[in-house]
């Protein structure tokens, strides 16, 4: 979920119309005048990502069929950008193909809108669209949860290592902290597009959830970054952990990009005793084994006990 | 009569409707300038400017209670569409554009 998005429950929700034409403006904001929204309004393609970066609308009306920059390439531009990735984009279009539909879909649209409008129509899939991303961003915000992969967001992430932290140094029980970086997830996102790029995160945070045990604590702790705690757990367990998420990531077959393997790099370290250092610097320490993996050729697990990491011994 | 429809007449379907009656008034006095424009265009030759206008007549059209200017306008898009040279795709749009024009002069807010 873009932690800029500032549209509050008591402000008005803004609605961003891309259009060349004037009349489809006016149009539009007389129809969905009873809707009580703000309105933004562009009438080329550059005008209309420029204007979806700083105003930050909670939905997007986008013409595809605009002179210029033509809206399949808006559509991707913004959401190849982290600021209007997430907003919901509405195609309006006179192409009426399944074929332009699928690819409006395809490149991240949430709906779609054939000119002219069925007025009735159109104010429905407005409202299920605006009461859809509130919903999310809600609960996104209230459960501590990412909006995309459904794990737990960074927020959780710093609140329950705190706690498991608290725990592991109150009882002296095994904890292991584990940080997982996608290998070269800028260039899937370059090369295949940010849908595929969207996929491999689900699809990681998915095969978490079935590899990990029910008391391990996934986290989207990054763009392409992930956490795992595992309470309970042992540096020896933890980096057979480890090896298995890595391996099962890597025989993925990707639907997209079926030539295409994704990779990940692995920082683990574990503690079977009372920890000798705070929580943070337990955290850098994972973090400096899961860089020192990517440095070393990437696709691998860089795991070693709290006492081998202190003393700079890093076991593999 | 709110109905009867003169045939010479072209009334907007919303020209009753509280939400756009002011809009389709706008609409409808901003369509002389817009006939002038394909005109234009077509005396000029400029294909690609009259399949502009069609096109944006076409999509907005229906939405101010006029989709028979909104279908002839495609009629017009589609003969420019179909390929062969910018000559040819004028002379055969030359019947659907009059077309187009004599429609829009038919147009009128409402009574």
């Amino acid at each position: 979920m873009s932690e800029t998005q500032n549209n509050t429950d008591e402000s008005k929700q803004v609605v961003l119309i891309i259009d060349d034409s004037k009349d489809v403006h006016r149009l539009l904001k007389a129809r969905l005048r009873q809707e009580d929204l703000d309105f933004a309004s562009a009438e080329t393609g550059e005008e209309g990502v420029a204007m979806a970066a700083e105003r930050q609308p909670s939905l997007i009306l986008l013409d595809l069929d605009m002179p210029g920059l033509d809206g399949y390439e808006v559509l991707r531009r913004l959401k190849d950008a982290k600021a209007t990735r997430d907003v919901p984009v509405i195609i309006l279009s006179g192409l009426q193909g399944a074929h332009d539909k699928v690819t409006a879909f395809d490149l991240g649209a949430v709906d779609y809108v054939t000119k002219p409008f069925d007025l009735a129509e159109l104010r429905a899939r407005v409202r299920s669209s605006l009461k859809l991303n509130q919903l999310v961003r809600m609960l996104a915000q209230r459960a501590q949860i990412d909006g995309l992969t459904g794990l737990w967001n960074r927020a959780a992430f710093d609140r329950r290592w705190s706690e498991e932290y608290s725990r592991a140094a109150r009882h002296g029980h095994p904890l292991s902290l584990v940080l997982l970086d996608i290998d070269h997830f800028k260039s899937i996102n370059d090369t295949f597009g940010h849908p595929a790029g969207d996929a491999v995160l689900i699809g990681l945070a998915k095969l978490l959830t079935r590899e990990l045990r029910s008391n391990d604590v996934a986290c989207r702790y990054g763009g392409e970054e992930f956490a795992v705690i595992m309470p309970d757990t042992g540096t020896q367990p933890a980096r057979q952990t480890c090896e298995r998420l890595r391996v099962a990531l890597e025989s993925v077959v990707w639907p997209r990009h079926p030539e295409r393997k994704v990779t990940m790099s692995i920082g683990c370290v574990g503690c079977d005793q009372v920890p000798s250092v705070p929580a943070e610097r337990w955290l850098e320490l994972v973090d400096q084994n899961l860089y020192a993996g990517k440095r070393s050729g990437r696709n691998r697990v860089t795991a070693a006990s709290l006492e081998e990491a202190l003393g700079m011994k890093i076991a593999v | 009569m709110a109905g009867e429809q003169r045939p010479h007449i072209l009334r907007s379907e919303f020209a009753d409707d509280p939400e756009i009656g002011e809009l389709v008034q706008q609409f409808v006095s901003e369509l002389p300038e817009k006939v002038e424009e394909l005109c234009r265009a077509l005396q000029g030759g400029d294909a690609v400017r009259l399949r502009t206008l069609a096109h944006q007549l076409k999509g907005s059209a229906g939405g101010y209670g006029f989709p028979m200017i909104g279908e002839v306008a495609c009629r017009v898009e589609q003969c420019l569409k179909s390929g062969g040279s910018p000559e040819a795709a004028l002379e055969k749009v030359r019947g659907s554009v009059d077309e187009l024009l004599a429609i829009c002069r038919r147009a009128i807010p409402g009574d």
